[in-house]
């Protein structure tokens, strides 16, 4: 085996991730190599070092200043985003972002957004502000940048959401389908699905269909993330029963016929 | 209810605020607070920026426990949550950058370049021959996603599956980022670690 994937695996002896075989396989090469001992306990230092740097940060009147700003009720006006917006309905995000005329949101959230606009709401955009849509097109502004305004092509997102809602049911079918022989390759292909982003693209979706207030394809969405970490940390033959749980938890959920039949409310033409 | 609360699940405790128990809040708090505060610090590496943004996420959640839905793990959500406004508050600094380079990279380019400003200025806090002083400069040098990954292993202790939760990274790219990280800190420590020890 080269030395580098030993050196990996030194990486994930300290955190706990090698399945028994591995390990023992680990700590066998241990006992010979020097260097591997080395890095096993400079790991263990840095991280003492690293928490001590952070615990040495934290002020000590923090708490107190935190709780007190709570109870209160200072700041109440100005605090963080949260991860999502419940407060306020899409359409009034919409019309807000429309009236302002400037984007002033993080990138994910302005996308699912625009994404939310085109395939669950174009016609709710179209009564609160029907000078956004382009000449002839079905285009939607998202905003602007520098003067630059940004449009996003209605038909070319909606596109993209069906595709993916296609590959995850290929990839969900090809796994839980496949015979023994045949599952290390498609469990391949689903790391190569991985590293295209493909969770990325799912949180889309999800972020979609919470501003669509569907909360029966953000629980499956959400069940779907949970399937493709699965995947991704599967190890093969090693993971036989692994693999039993994870086609049990698709065919209780009925994952993919719910993917399958699930379609958007229509709010474009 | 016990003195420190850890045999009580987060969610439990959650709900408890939700129905009056103020205590229960204090709790969560104690629970957490280092560990956002650490992780921000991370991101932000500005105590004062850090200090500003835990404080905002905290008092979020305690005007709208609600906002949490148990389709996740409630540290994974509080550190997203974390992650959310210590962005927010990057990106209100970088009003330079075009909002087509916020993406996932472009975060990372974020987070590095504050890191690195902060770089520049000394760790007065902290001697220059002491080992944390080491470990937080050689920290300071990695990359954003190799950063924030680092420190929510070690020291928030999150799994790597909670980590590719909040960072909307594959499994596989944390893994290898925490791999890498602790390879560069140890080729960038091991010099100095050697010297100290031979001195």
């Amino acid at each position: 085996m080269n030395h580098d994937r030993w050196e990996e695996m030194s990486s994930r002896y300290r955190d706990g991730d090698l399945d028994p075989r591995q390990r023992t396989q680990f700590e066998e090469h241990l006992e010979g190599c020097q260097a591997c001992r080395e890095a096993v306990e400079m790991n263990t230092f840095f991280a003492e070092g690293l928490k001590a740097a952070f615990d040495r940060a934290y002020p000590a009147d923090f708490e107190a200043r935190t709780l007190a700003r709570i109870s209160t009720g200072e700041g109440e006006a100005d605090t963080a985003s949260p991860t999502r917006p419940v407060a306020e309905s899409w359409p009034g995000k919409a019309a807000r972002w429309l009236r302002h005329g400037e984007f002033r949101l993080p990138v994910p959230v302005a996308l699912a957004a625009a994404v939310c606009l085109i395939v669950f709401g174009a016609a709710v955009v179209r009564m609160v502000a029907p000078s956004v849509f382009g000449e002839g097109g079905r285009r939607v502004l998202i905003g602007s940048t520098m003067g630059e305004q940004e449009w996003i092509d209605v038909d070319a997102a909606e596109v993209e959401v069906r595709s993916l809602l296609k590959r995850t049911r290929t990839l969900l079918l090809a796994l839980t389908t496949a015979r023994p022989d045949e599952q290390g390759r498609y469990h391949l292909e689903a790391e190569e699905a991985l590293s295209r982003d493909l969770i990325q693209e799912v949180r889309l979706l999800e972020s979609n269909a919470y501003m669509d207030d569907n909360t029966d394809i953000l629980s499956l969405i959400q069940d779907l993330e949970i399937i493709l970490l699965d995947v991704s940390t599967w190890q093969g033959e090693a993971d036989a029963d692994r693999l039993a749980l994870l086609r049990g938890g698709i065919s209780d959920r009925s994952l993919i016929y719910r993917l399958a039949t699930y379609e958007p409310r229509v709010g474009g033409d | 209810m016990s003195q420190t609360g850890y045999d009580i699940s987060d969610e439990s405790l959650l709900a408890q605020y939700c129905g009056g128990r103020e205590e229960a809040f204090t709790l969560i708090f104690r629970r957490y607070s280092r560990r956002i505060f650490a992780y921000v610090l991370g991101l932000v590496r500005d105590a004062d920026v850090a200090d500003d943004v835990t404080q905002k996420v905290f008092v979020k959640l305690a005007r709208r426990p609600e906002a949490y839905s148990p389709t996740a793990s409630f540290s994974s959500w509080l550190h997203r949550v974390a992650r959310n406004a210590a962005l927010d508050m990057l990106k209100s600094r970088s009003n330079q950058v075009a909002w087509e380079e916020l993406d996932e990279g472009g975060e990372a380019a974020i987070l590095d370049s504050e890191w690195r400003r902060g770089g520049e200025r000394a760790d007065e806090s902290v001697s220059n021959d002491t080992v944390q002083a080491l470990v937080a400069r050689a920290i300071r040098s990695l990359e954003g996603s190799q950063r924030e990954a680092l420190v929510l292993r070690e020291y928030s202790e999150l799994s790597y599956r909670e980590i590719a939760e909040i960072t909307g990274r594959s499994l596989p790219n944390v893994k290898q980022d925490i791999f890498q990280a602790r390879r560069i800190l140890r080729a960038q420590l091991a010099p100095h670690l050697r010297r100290m020890e031979s001195k």
